[in-house]
């Protein structure tokens, strides 16, 4: 079953799949991760619509579906 | 005897009977009674009072005087400046036009994100109150109301009362919606790291909101 990566960004959410067998966009969806994270965003698995997510901080190639969000700061 | 305002008006001669408004237009030489209105007098050639140039013609008149230079400097815009004016304002508004719609999908898309990590009662509430409850890691209950991207996390009590009212976001570059759905997330993963980050305020009945330490 294919990952998903969920990015919001200003378009609403850019989404990328890896197969979590093919170690080509494994590697592809780690580096965007990775990157993403050094930029401070926070990063959630979320297993079915609406259950609580888990807030991760290294990538997991078999997470279902994983959300990220630009950093949080006070207003 | 004039009065100090009146004086003011007058002109540098004489004390004139003219008012105010109609001495303080008046030309420099003379006080005048003559009835060109206030607003063409205002935009008088300083030489002589014209009632045949427009307000806008004479407003752009130098006030040479004799001797001096009283060429009008108004020019209409060529049909060229007219044309590529008009393609400029037309190309504008495409381009608002293309943001605005760029915009709609992108607040419709994060909308979209939102609900389909919320549980039915979370979808339902949105609908009606345009608020939804969340149930954070510490185990108590917070309301995001959607309407806002900032001032818009509430810890409620057991009555369901809003007791303190929490600033976070995720900036400005995505749809509100995601910020929205990133607040609830980060309640439920880690309200702890929530509440660090959050600007807090108290809210104190009949009183002014308190910020909290």
């Amino acid at each position: 079953m294919s990952g998903e990566l969920c990015v919001m960004d200003h378009t609403g959410d850019t989404k990328s799949i890896w197969n979590p067998d093919n170690p080509d966009e494994v590697s592809a969806a780690r580096s965007t991760f990775d990157s993403l994270k050094s930029k401070g965003y926070l990063a959630y698995t979320v297993e079915e619509s609406g259950k609580r997510g888990s807030l991760i901080h290294s990538f997991d190639p078999r997470a279902g579906k994983i959300i990220m969000s630009p950093p949080m700061a006070g207003g | 005897m004039a009065t100090w305002w009146y004086s003011w008006n007058s002109s540098g001669t004489t004390a004139t009977t003219c008012v105010e408004w109609e001495c303080w237009n008046t030309s420099g030489t003379t006080a005048t009674s003559n009835v060109s209105g206030v607003w063409l007098k205002w935009n008088s050639n300083k030489a002589t009072a014209t009632n045949s140039a427009t307000c806008w013609e004479g407003w752009v008149y130098q006030c040479g005087g004799s001797g001096g230079a009283s060429v009008a400097t108004f020019t209409k815009p060529t049909a060229e400046e007219i044309e590529a004016r008009k393609r400029r304002e037309e190309s504008e508004a495409a381009e608002r036009k293309k943001r605005e719609a760029e915009q709609k999908a992108a607040d419709e898309k994060a909308a979209a994100l939102l609900r389909d990590n919320l549980t039915k009662e979370q979808a339902d509430a949105l609908d009606k109150h345009k608020t939804f409850a969340v149930i954070g890691s510490d185990g108590e209950r917070y309301e995001i109301d959607v309407t806002k991207r900032q001032h818009n996390v509430f810890l409620t009590d057991e009555q369901g009362n809003r007791v303190r009212e929490f600033c976070i976001h995720n900036g400005y570059k995505t749809p509100m919606a995601d910020s929205h759905l990133a607040q609830k997330l980060l309640l439920e993963a880690d309200a702890e790291h929530f509440k660090r980050v959050a600007n807090k305020w108290d809210l104190v009945p009949a009183r002014k909101a308190v910020r909290a330490g």
